[in-house]
This record gives structure tokens, C-alpha cells and sequence, in this order.
């Protein structure tokens, strides 16, 4: 049996996918117990779609390798992770949720009219390759520091001057007395796509992609 | 099966797959008059500049040699052959078909990483414009795909001007275009619509950019560009709708995936580009397209398509099947009292066909 492959990040995005599959008529369930299981079927795909379909619950960062290499044929990425890695992935739709702010964020304490005046100000972030290309775009000279987590605590703790991170709610900058200086981006959540997709696969992610764009606008309506 | 330690078993059976399957392509290139020709592992920098764009020349490996030259590692094999071809290119001589199989050098990315070396496997239809040649382009690479037994092969099939007559005409700004083209590539519609706002682009030219994005657009999308204001799109979808036909005859249609959005995987492209993939294996195993433009930056304008196989993958891919019989091997010992006269068994052996590899005393083996 022909089964397409659907890679995820857990958490947050699982729950927010699988009910907005369910608003499309495209899943029987609008929430899955997914438990730890990482490879879990969706009920009732086969029956809209007209292929089977099963979730692999990857973490968020593995998720464009595993479509890139065809081991999973769609998946969920957000456009931060995507323009870090520039992986070879076809980016057919847009989903209406989990888009963020990018941001650089200071010290509460720390005036910008100082940070102004640092010869190379010191950057931690997740995301080096944005964070570089912005602050080179302000010709301003940096020296990144790259963390896979926790990023506000660099600016709490000195490691450095400013950090450039996600900002969904402001929520955790406030609690670590941490204030954003410059909005330099929004990301978006995508579905992805493998490129070497076969024929009736690709129908099925077309037929997807318009059942959930038909929810989009009578949300809009 | 006898192992070689430098290289391991499983290196040794790639590499002989390897092998077979690169024979096996030059015999069938060959049966369709493509002759092997000879590319230069080092070519003058000099000959290349202003010929290719950006994305060839980033993958090539440049160095300077001993006189101060700046040479390059063959790398992108068509323009290097496009360069070889044209010195002396005599009209009364073509249509030339020219075939090769060599390890190329150039940073590629692959599977989330770069990759430097490959081995690339292709051939060029050089002077011959227009349907006929696509279709015999597109006919042998299918007959290659399914002579080195690629059973469940997909063709991607689309042409740049398809996309590109549309984004020329209705986007003066160089900036917005690069973006439409980037969000064609990856066919990000709601990219696509984000430019066409910037743009000021009309809702009914906005709404066929966002089609084109389509993952498996179908024949009536093809039908209606035909009929596109814009005659460079029009025509380019009118030529794709032959070929289509073409392939119905040659009863491969349904082995065609349109790729509305094709806006050129190599900047030297100009018309029709293809893909193929295998349904068993999540990446791109080859592609092709025409280049008319190339031959004349090298003085000899003349037309040109081609196709290339990424062989690593293939070799790879296919290494899940049967893998071509080899003889078992006869192992050997040399005594150190008489080693000639065991020399001459083994060669006596070889003369009567048979596989056979001289051994030797390992004490750490033994010992181990």
C-alpha cells in the first residue's frame, strides 16, 4: 500500500496542523493522541486524498532534511528555519498560523544610543545567517555568537551586547527584562515539499493545499 | 567474496556497479551515434567568464597555476564541452552528438550538506533547433533510464519562457523579478501573490503566476497559457503541448509531470528543462534542458540540448537490486620456498578465465 509521508515538528504545530486538516474535510479526527509514538497514521486521508497518509514527529531542525531527502514527501517548516538551511524543498503553501516576529532585542538596561557606538557589536542568535545578513545590510560589523537555545540569557548575562531571536508574544523579553530594539522580519509556516514528488503524490499535495485553502477563505469570507 | 581492505566490500560492488551502469550508458549513447567525447580535467578560467552565470561559476573550483593562469576544475560539463566543441566547430558536420561519462568537481549541495565530487554521465544534441531535437533528447534519456533499469522513472517537464515571458512582461523592476523567480523555484504561491502586490501586478496575470506553482498542473492549465496575451508564454506552452504529444505517441506520457513554474535550474537554459526522478528515491536522478545561447559566447552560435544522469544517486539507487554477477575469486598463497611456481598457477588460472588474487601473511590478522 502507497503511503505519503507527513514530517512534523512535535509540539505546538502537530495540534495546530491536525485540527486545521480537520476544518478541511481532510482528517477524521481534529486532535491525535500521538502519545511517544514518532510515526503515527492519520485517520481518513486515504478516503479525501485518495492515499494513505502518516505523521513522523521529528524535531523542528530535521524536518526539512527528512523532506529533502524524500524520506518524508511534505512537512511543516517555518521560514526562519528554512532560510538558515536553504534546503532543496519546494514551499507550496503557506499555513494561517505560527507566523512570528524576528527581532533584535537589548538589555532593559542597556541604552541603543550606546549599542549604537560599539565598534562590532557582539549578536548571539539562532539563526547566524539572517542575523549576519541584516546587520550587514546596516553596514555595522558584528561578531555572532550561534546558540541552539535559551538565547535571551546571552543578553541577560553579557555574552552579548544584543540577540536576534523569534518573538511571538513578547512574553519571555519582558520576564527576562530584555526590550526589542528593531523588528527586522517575519517568518511564516510553510508546508514543504520533496522536489522529486511522483505524479500522483503531487496530485494528492494539490488537492490538499486547495481543500485547505478553500478553509482560508471562509475564515476570510 | 574476497575483500579488499582499502576500499571494503560494499565500496568495491559500488564501484563496479558503477562502472557497468557508465558502460552500459556509453553503449546506448553510442547506438543513438553519440560519440565520447573528450573533456579537460583543466580549462583555462579565461575561456568561461561572461559565458555562464552565477550559479556555474560559485560551483566551479578555481586556482591559479604555475604561469599565473587561473584554471578550473571541470566541473558543469556542458559549457566546458559547449567551449571544446565550438574551436573549429564545422557547420557541415552537424548536427553533433557528443557523449561523457567523468568525475566532475564542483560544490554542490546534496542532501543538506555540499558535495564536491560527483560522477556525471550526459550527452548534447549540438546544432539542431525545435521540437524534434527535444524529443530526441528527452526519447534517449528515457531510453537510458530504462536500459540501466530505473523501472518507476517521472519526467518533470517544463520550459523557462513558460514563466519567464509572463515575469519579463509584467515586472520592470530587476529586484522583483529575481524574487518571482526565486518564489517560482520554489513554488511559494503566496510568495508569488507577495511580489505580484509589490509589483502592481492585475489580478487576472496575478492568478496565472499563482497556477503555475501547482505541484502536478494538468493539460487544461497548459491549454489555456496557449492563449496568454504574452506570445513568448503562449508560444512556450504551445510548444510544451506538442511535445506532450510527442510522448503520448511514444506512450510515456503518463510518466509526464508538467512543471509549470520552470524559470531555469542552470541560468544558461532557454527553453524546455526537465527533471527525472524515480518514485523509489526522493531526489532528482537527472536533467536536461536547451541552451541556444551558449555555443555563441564561445564564437560558434549554434543550438543546443542535453541531458545529464547524476550517476552517484543512480549507482546508489540501483545497488538495492541485483547487482551484475562477478565470478567467485580464487585465492592464491605464494609459498616462500617456490613462489614462481605458484605464480605460474595463478597465471595459468587467468588464462583459463578465472578470478584470482594473490594472498599474503598478515601477522597482525593472524595474530588478531
Amino acid at each position: 500500500m502507497e503511503i505519503m509521508r507527513f514530517a512534523m515538528p512535535k509540539g505546538r504545530l502537530v495540534e495546530q496542523t491536525v485540527a486545521y486538516l480537520h476544518r478541511a474535510g481532510l482528517l477524521d479526527v481534529d486532535t491525535l493522541d500521538v502519545g511517544r509514538r514518532l510515526v503515527v497514521p492519520l485517520p481518513g486521508v486515504e478516503r479525501t486524498l485518495g492515499i494513505s497518509m502518516e505523521l513522523l514527529l521529528l524535531k523542528n531542525a530535521d524536518v526539512p532534511t527528512y523532506v529533502e531527502h524524500g524520506v518524508a514527501d511534505i512537512g511543516v517548516a517555518g521560514t526562519d528555519l528554512l532560510e538558515e538551511a536553504l534546503p532543496d524543498v519546494l514551499r507550496p503553501a503557506t499555513l494561517p498560523y505560527g507566523s512570528c516576529r524576528i527581532a533584535v532585542a537589548a538589555s532593559e538596561d542597556i541604552r541603543e544610543e550606546d549599542l549604537r557606538q560599539r565598534e562590532v557589536l557582539r549578536v548571539a542568535t539562532k539563526y547566524p545567517r539572517t542575523a549576519s545578513q541584516w546587520f550587514a545590510s546596516q553596514g555595522q560589523p558584528v561578531e555572532l555568537i550561534e546558540l541552539g537555545g535559551s538565547v535571551e540569557l546571552a543578553a541577560v548575562l553579557g555574552l552579548s551586547d544584543v540577540i536576534v531571536d523569534l518573538v511571538e508574544t513578547g512574553r519571555t523579553l519582558v520576564e527576562n527584562r530584555l526590550r526589542v530594539i528593531e523588528v527586522i522580519g517575519h517568518t511564516e509556516v510553510k508546508l514543504i515539499a520533496n522536489r522529486a514528488l511522483s505524479r500522483r503524490r503531487a496530485a494528492a499535495v494539490d488537492a490538499m493545499i486547495a481543500a485547505l485553502n478553500a478553509v482560508s477563505e471562509r475564515g476570510n469570507a | 567474496m574476497h575483500s579488499n581492505p582499502a576500499t571494503g566490500p560494499s565500496r568495491a560492488a559500488t564501484v563496479r556497479l558503477r562502472r557497468h551502469m557508465v558502460n552500459q550508458a556509453l553503449q546506448i549513447l553510442d547506438g543513438w551515434g553519440y560519440d565520447e567525447a573528450d573533456v579537460p580535467l583543466l580549462s583555462p578560467y579565461e575561456q568561461l567568464r561572461g559565458a555562464v552565470g552565477n550559479d556555474v561559476d560559485r560551483e566551479l573550483f578555481r586556482f591559479v597555476d604555475r604561469s599565473g593562469e587561473l584554471l578550473y576544475l571541470r566541473g558543469d560539463i556542458t559549457p566546458t564541452l559547449a567551449w571544446k566543441a565550438s574551436q573549429g566547430l564545422d557547420a557541415a558536420r552537424l548536427p553533433l552528438r557528443l557523449s561523457y561519462a567523468n568525475r566532475v568537481a564542483r560544490v554542490q549541495r546534496d542532501f543538506a550538506r555540499e558535495e564536491l565530487e560527483s560522477f556525471a554521465v550526459g550527452f548534447e544534441l549540438v546544432g539542431v533547433e525545435g521540437r524534434v531535437a527535444d524529443l530526441e533528447v528527452l526519447t534517449v534519456a528515457i531510453d537510458l533510464l530504462e536500459s540501466l533499469g530505473v523501472a518507476d522513472y517521472d519526467i518533470q517537464l517544463g520550459h523557462v519562457r513558460l514563466a519567464g515571458g509572463l515575469i519579463d512582461a509584467h515586472l520592470s523592476s530587476r529586484e522583483l523579478r529575481d524574487d518571482m523567480q526565486q518564489a517560482m523555484v520554489r513554488r511559494d504561491a503566496w510568495c508569488v501573490g507577495r511580489v505580484c502586490e509589490q509589483g502592481g501586478i492585475d489580478a487576472d496575470v496575478r492568478r496565472t503566476l499563482e497556477t503555475l506553482c501547482r505541484m502536478n498542473p494538468g493539460v487544461a492549465e497548459l491549454e489555456e497559457l496557449t492563449r496568454n496575451r504574452v506570445v513568448e508564454t503562449a508560444q512556450a506552452a504551445g510548444h510544451l503541448k506538442s511535445l506532450l504529444q510527442d510522448l503520448s505517441v511514444l506512450q510515456v506520457a503518463d510518466r509526464v509531470r508538467l512543471d509549470l513554474s520552470a524559470v531555469g535550474e542552470r541560468s544558461y537554459y532557454t527553453g524546455i528543462q526537465f527533471r527525472i526522478s524515480a518514485d523509489s528515491w526522493g531526489t532528482v536522478l537527472g536533467s536536461g534542458g536547451r541552451y541556444d545561447d551558449l555555443y555563441g559566447h564561445f564564437g560558434a552560435a549554434q543550438p543546443a540540448v542535453g541531458f545529464g544522469l547524476r550517476m552517484d544517486h543512480l549507482v546508489r539507487l540501483m545497488s538495492r537490486h541485483a547487482q551484475p554477477a562477478t565470478a567467485p575469486m580464487i585465492d592464491v598463497m605464494p609459498s616462500d620456498d617456490s613462489p614462481a611456481t605458484d605464480l605460474n598457477f595463478a597465471r595459468q588460472a587467468r588464462r583459463a578465465g578465472e578470478r584470482v588474487t594473490l594472498r599474503y601473511r598478515n601477522p597482525e590478522r593472524e595474530n588478531g
